[in-house]
């Protein structure tokens, strides 16, 4: 008995040990030989150029990797490109993962200057374009003050992917306007009597009062369009060769006393400060509110979905300029740029591949890159029709071109036909031109602060809720003044301060 | 048992009872319709009604644009793969680990305890993790979602305290009968754990199930993802802000429809209620009782 137990004691513990190194052994052990990396071994016989890029992809699928675009792509450029895509949702941490990595693709589709990536770039993971752009036939074209907002420390690590630079507009109910017989505002004044007026005298004719006129959000956006509009400086003013934040600046609390008052009488939705941002085009739609101050572009989008309920109901939205304030017509710009295209030195390790990453980059944006990129193949994807094009409706065969315009540039300028310019379409592109004028350049935007970089969010969240509690009557001119003081305290001084030594370094 | 409720305090209790539970059952059942039904709906009903069961104009479109291509199909091949897989080797090694620990005569136990729960405490974080398992080349395969969380510490614990549990008089007299340590393990000891395996199993299979984040840093092909980051992505492009619409392009990149989400939703859902209730059953307790005679 005796002898039985301690040999059965004596397997146990082999065997339990043997189990126990086999399993903490296949936890640390490679798994199967299929999957050593792919991407590196040079899948086409010839030498044919390979480049890898990562993209976001906006869509919920993928294109598949050797769809008829992506294959003429590779024709149209001589290039085996080998396509990363990441969900939206999540590109940031795929972003950051991929940097710490410190294996990356040749070509990265920057969305932002995060800190990661001003990291990554002034530590040398990119390539520095400024002195190479110049000799590319697209590429020279680059606009130097969106060259200038993309910039780190004055410096381009990668090329901008463009927008219109005046993007933002006001749209509003035209059929309402009609209705109550008013014209279009264009200063302050107006707006502020077209919005009474919407809420108070029954625009939709319905017998009820169940409209309202600004349709607003959790969404900043709306607030600071309408803030330059008073006078208030885009992100930081100027003063006496001094950077000021906007919300210092007295212009800003004359805003914000206007908002006050539009919500104090009920000429805002009452709801806005909880309300999720995409529902606001709905109100617009379904007839609740009458203007929207966001990017001027929302007015294409609400007519065509007021166009599916109602094939009937056209001529209903129309869109305007920013409104003339006491200061004269000034409108908030975008920074003309949605991200930026980044070379990485780990996959392109010389000059020579340099050169012809940028070949290929400035192959892109040649007309008809852009137009295969932007709108497929002509006879698949689209048909021609006199001066415009005519996409497809079938959503399969959209599919794949999930994405693919997410690696142009459109430099110097967006080229070839478009869809088919409604009244509406051509309103926007008017306002949108018009605003290039008007528009009031940020000059802190290509300073990198790092005090911003660390407390960022933190001080806008102080300024953004307070100036929502202000609006709503939570807290009185004292309250704002004690945020602003705590914002101060926050880092906001450190702040100032760091952004002003950058902005008389950029000087020098 | 009618009869205890039968004063008038038993029959509010009662009442209260069914409308707590009917309204608790409510609350759980209506997003869910709500979902189900907008699934049918077309366009233009989900914009002009704010909310709705029952579609007014019953419309497929949304789940023939999901079935007509394969990528839905994939996807959730992929997860059922992954979760199976990973199912598998996680009760594969959790169990085979948990029951030597069990064993108060299995030699430097209390090492190995020690690491296993210093690994709950400090972790390696998502950078030093993913740098692992790109050295070990697990980048771009299912295992890099299936090895490095094989053995949940914390389950490895519950399931070993079960094991200890058990009677060692059962073990002895096993042995007696002439079994080896594979076959205690295999059938006396696993037999008598089948609640405590469904649970595991079942924890561990929803965790795989949704789990999309590994997925997402893992693997770069699209063509091997889970399920999970298709939904994912869906969900959170009809949620983005206005102020994320500013940085696409104005044309043509646009959310969603609202119907296919829903769609997404429900085809993604289904796998796992059809699951639910044959695991159900493995719940009910008492297994163990009456195993010893005498």
């Amino acid at each position: 008995m005796k002898k039985t137990k301690s040999t059965l004691a004596y397997s146990v513990k082999m065997v339990s040990t043997a189990f126990l190194i086999t399993s903490l052994l296949a936890a640390c052990s490679p798994g199967g030989k299929e999957n050593t990396a792919e991407s590196e071994s040079p899948n086409s016989p010839e030498t044919k150029k390979q480049i890898s890029i990562m993209v976001p992809n906006f869509a919920a699928e993928t294109p598949a990797d050797n769809n008829a675009v992506l294959q003429k792509l590779e024709e149209l450029t001589d290039t085996d490109v080998e396509f990363q895509w990441v969900p939206s949702s999540s590109y940031d941490d795929k972003f950051n993962i991929t940097l710490a990595s410190g294996k990356l693709p040749s070509l990265m589709v920057v969305l932002g200057k995060s800190p990661s990536f001003i990291n990554a770039a002034r530590s040398g993971a990119f390539w520095e374009l400024g002195p190479y752009l110049k000799d590319y036939k697209n590429l020279s074209g680059a606009n130097e003050i969106i060259l200038n907002n993309a910039s780190i420390d004055g410096k381009t690590y990668g090329i901008y992917r463009a927008r219109a630079l005046g993007r933002n507009g006001v749209t509003i109910r035209k059929d309402w306007l009609d209705n109550l017989k008013l014209k279009a505002p264009t200063t302050i004044e107006e707006f502020y009597n077209v919005m009474k007026a919407f809420t108070e005298d029954d625009p939709d004719g319905n017998g009820k009062k169940d409209t309202y006129g600004l349709i607003a959000s959790q969404f900043n956006g709306p607030w600071d369009i309408m803030q330059v509009w008073f006078g208030a400086p885009n992100g930081w003013g100027e003063e006496n060769g001094k950077l000021i934040p906007a919300h210092q600046t007295p212009q800003y609390l004359e805003a914000l006393k206007f908002f006050r008052k539009l919500y104090s009488e009920g000429l805002i939705n009452k709801d806005f400060a909880v309300m999720d941002p995409t529902k606001m085009s709905d109100l617009m739609v379904n007839g609740n509110g009458g203007v929207m101050v966001d990017v001027a572009d929302n007015a294409q989008r609400i007519e065509s979905k007021i166009l599916e309920k109602d094939p009937n109901h056209t001529d209903a939205v129309d869109v305007l300029q920013a409104m003339v304030g006491p200061e004269g017509h000034r409108d908030l710009p975008t920074s003309g740029y949605a991200g930026m295209i980044a070379i990485s030195k780990s996959a392109v390790k010389t000059e020579e591949e340099l050169k012809q990453v940028l070949t290929f980059l400035d192959r892109l944006n040649d007309e008809e890159l852009q137009m295969l990129m932007s709108y497929g193949l002509e006879g698949t994807h689209y048909e021609k029709k006199d001066d415009y094009i005519v996409p497809t409706t079938d959503k399969l065969k959209m599919r794949d071109l999930n994405g693919t315009n997410q690696i142009l540039m459109f430099i110097p300028e967006t080229l070839g036909l478009t869809v088919e310019q409604t009244e509406i379409r051509k309103k926007v592109a008017e306002v949108q031109k018009a605003n290039e004028s008007i528009v009031i350049p940020n000059p802190g935007e290509p300073l990198i602060s790092d005090v911003y970089a660390q407390k960022g969010p933190q001080l806008d969240n102080i300024i953004n809720d307070a100036r929502t509690k202000f609006i709503v009557g939570q807290i009185d001119e004292k309250g704002l003044q004690d945020a602003f003081a705590l914002w101060e305290k926050n880092g906001g001084k450190e702040y100032v301060e760091e952004m002003n030594k950058l902005y008389t370094e950029l000087q020098k | 048992m009618n009869k205890r409720f039968n004063t008038p305090g038993g029959r509010v209790f009662d009442a209260f009872n069914y409308v707590f539970l009917g309204l608790f059952g409510l609350v759980t059942v209506l997003p869910f319709l709500y979902i189900i039904g907008n699934s049918f709906a077309t366009e233009a009903e989900i914009t002009a009604r704010s909310f709705f069961l029952i579609p007014k104009e019953f419309s497929m479109s949304a789940y023939q644009y999901i079935f007509s291509s394969s990528t839905i199909f994939r996807s959730i091949g992929n997860s059922i793969f992954i979760t199976v897989a990973g199912t598998f080797v996680n009760l594969l090694f959790t169990l085979t680990m948990a029951y030597p620990l069990s064993r108060k005569d299995f030699w430097g136990r209390n090492v190995v305890m020690n690491l296993v729960i210093f690994s709950m405490l400090f972790g390696g974080g998502m950078i030093p993790t993913y740098l692992v398992i790109r050295g070990l080349g697990l980048l771009d395969s299912y295992w890099a979602l299936i090895l490095p969380g094989a053995i949940g510490a914390f389950n490895l614990i519950v399931v070993k305290n079960f094991f200890q549990e058990l009677p060692a008089g059962l073990e002895e007299a096993a042995r007696i009968d002439g079994c080896t340590d594979i076959g205690v393990l295999w059938r006396i000891v696993l037999p008598l754990s089948k609640p405590v395996i469904a649970t595991f199993a079942l924890f561990y299979a929803v965790g795989h199930w949704n789990n999309f984040f590994s997925a997402l840093l893992y693997l770069t092909d699209s063509a091997k993802w889970p399920l999970q980051i298709m939904l994912r992505q869906i969900v959170l492009l009809s949620q983005g802000t206005v102020g994320d619409m500013a940085n696409l392009d104005q044309n043509f990149v646009q959310p969603p429809e609202q119907a296919i989400k829903m769609a997404v939703i429900v085809v993604g859902t289904i796998p796992i209620l059809i699951v639910y209730p044959f695991l159900q059953k493995h719940f009910a307790k008492g297994v163990l009782l009456g195993s010893i005679k005498g």
